[in-house]
């Protein structure tokens, strides 16, 4: 291959992707992935919901208002939440606006809000909601009923999902 | 005399092929990214930088394109200077690369935004979707790692610039794509700020090669001094140029300054010599090298 004496001269300089660094960073990959694949409590939650959901046996939960009966499904519908994702934890049911609850679940003084959601709320950027309980609606814009946690909380996200849609856990 | 030489013809080929391949594998980047991408929020910057990866490789296509084409009447000097406006532009995007990702992993920080990655369900299996984003991640990485080591000696040879830029755009690439890996899965230890911390690292290195490229195109068409590749000193070639002229020529000025690839050489207040001047006899380095003198212009 032509290669001219000058900028030969220049290439001696590893300015990146030097071989060193390539293997520490696949190295490194490496590493982690053989230490999460044996890992439990994988993902965790950076606030600790699920822990102390389940080690204090009381779920803080919301429930937004419909304004029309005595809600019992929704009630059943957080307290099997409760059951399965929080180990049988009890719930504590708070009863009132969607804004006050979900600003509530923002700050974490929830750990779960259920209510009537639509897919594209535009709260979805300051909660993080389920799946629908019913898993064959199609039109994003109608309020199903849902469960919202904390943003960021993922394994508390996972098990609450799985309670909603049925899955087990 | 055709532009480019011969002799470039051969390593042209190969750079136009790779850009294609760089665009190929780039785009499959782009379109696993959006499959795995769903509502998170967390993988939408990566997804941005990976369409923002594509611009060097797009504008050097272009530019080699017309930097073939003949003088016209409109255009006199012919179509190297393509090539100046093309490391302009690909320097802009490592800029705005390096800029929106330092920009977007600040804000997420200062925000205390805990990046939400739930289950998704692949093949009747329920599935943290962390693991699928720390997969396509990790393919980002293997292209541009792969492509921009190659495409660095033949830069170099090329005097390109642009691909130059393209190869630090695909480090920008891979190393975002590596710290992605290694952010998602802090996420799943619970520390809500790795994924974005880990950006705003990377972020500066690229912001570092962005404002050095940003910089050395606007020196080149402000008529600076031909700079080196790699970095903003004069090119090591043209401080030797301009040397031999000065032996050449004692008492006369020498500009030299660079369009595109090629260097173009003024020599003020010599006596011009009664034949045609054929540049490539005034180049001091090695004949294969001597294109890059494009035109030597000897006045009084």
């Amino acid at each position: 291959m032509r290669r001219d004496a000058r900028s030969a001269e220049v290439n001696v300089i590893p300015t990146h992707s030097s071989p060193g660094l390539w293997r520490a960073a696949a190295f490194a990959v490496l590493l982690l992935a053989g230490l999460l694949a044996g890992c439990d409590g994988y993902p965790r939650d950076p606030e600790g919901t699920t822990e102390r959901v389940q080690q204090s046996g009381t779920l803080r939960g919301g429930l937004v208002a419909t304004g029309n009966g005595p809600e019992d499904s929704e009630r059943e519908f957080a307290e099997r939440i409760a059951g399965e994702a929080g180990g049988g934890a009890e719930v504590e049911l708070e009863v009132g606006s969607a804004e006050t609850l979900l600003r509530k679940l923002k700050n974490g003084e929830l750990d779960l809000v259920v209510g009537y959601f639509a897919d594209n709320s535009p709260w979805k950027s300051k909660v993080a909601f389920t799946k629908p309980k019913a898993a064959t609606e199609a039109e994003s814009k109608v309020p199903v009923l849902r469960a919202a946690v904390r943003r960021g909380e993922n394994r508390w996200l996972i098990l609450v999902e799985r309670s909603v849609t049925g899955g087990g856990g | 005399m055709t532009t480019p030489p011969d002799s470039l013809q051969h390593d042209l080929r190969r750079a136009r092929r790779l850009e294609w391949w760089t665009l190929f594998w780039q785009g499959s980047i782009v379109a696993v990214m959006a499959l795995v991408l769903g509502s998170s929020q967390a993988m939408k910057s990566a997804w941005i930088e990976d369409m923002l990866g594509l611009v060097p490789a797009i504008v050097f296509l272009i530019s080699v394109r017309l930097e073939r084409r003949e003088p016209t009447d409109r255009f006199p000097y012919g179509f190297h200077r393509s090539n100046s406006l093309a490391f302009l532009v690909s320097a802009t995007a490592l800029v705005a690369m390096g800029g929106y990702l330092l920009a977007d992993s600040a804000m997420k920080l200062i925000a205390q935004e805990h990046p939400t990655i739930g289950q998704t369900t692949v093949f009747g299996q329920q599935l943290w979707l962390g693991w699928l984003m720390m997969a396509a991640l990790a393919y980002s990485v293997v292209p541009p790692m792969i492509l921009g080591r190659i495409k660095q000696p033949i830069a170099r040879r090329l005097s390109d610039k642009v691909m130059h830029t393209d190869s630090l755009m695909q480090k920008a690439d891979w190393m975002t794509g590596l710290t992605g890996v290694l952010g998602v899965g802090g996420v799943g230890f619970g520390l809500w700020w790795a994924d974005s911390l880990a950006a705003a690292i990377i972020a500066l290195d690229i912001l570092h090669d962005g404002y050095r490229t940003l910089r050395q195109a606007a020196e080149e068409l402000a008529d600076g001094a031909p700079r080196a590749l790699e970095s903003d000193a004069i090119a090591e070639d043209a401080a030797a140029l301009q040397e031999h002229l000065g032996k050449l020529f004692p008492d006369a000025r020498i500009q030299l300054r660079e369009t595109g690839r090629y260097i173009r050489a003024e020599v003020t207040g010599a006596t011009p010599p009664a034949k045609p001047i054929d540049p490539t006899a005034y180049w001091p380095g090695s004949p294969e090298t001597a294109w890059r003198l494009i035109s030597l212009t000897i006045s009084r």
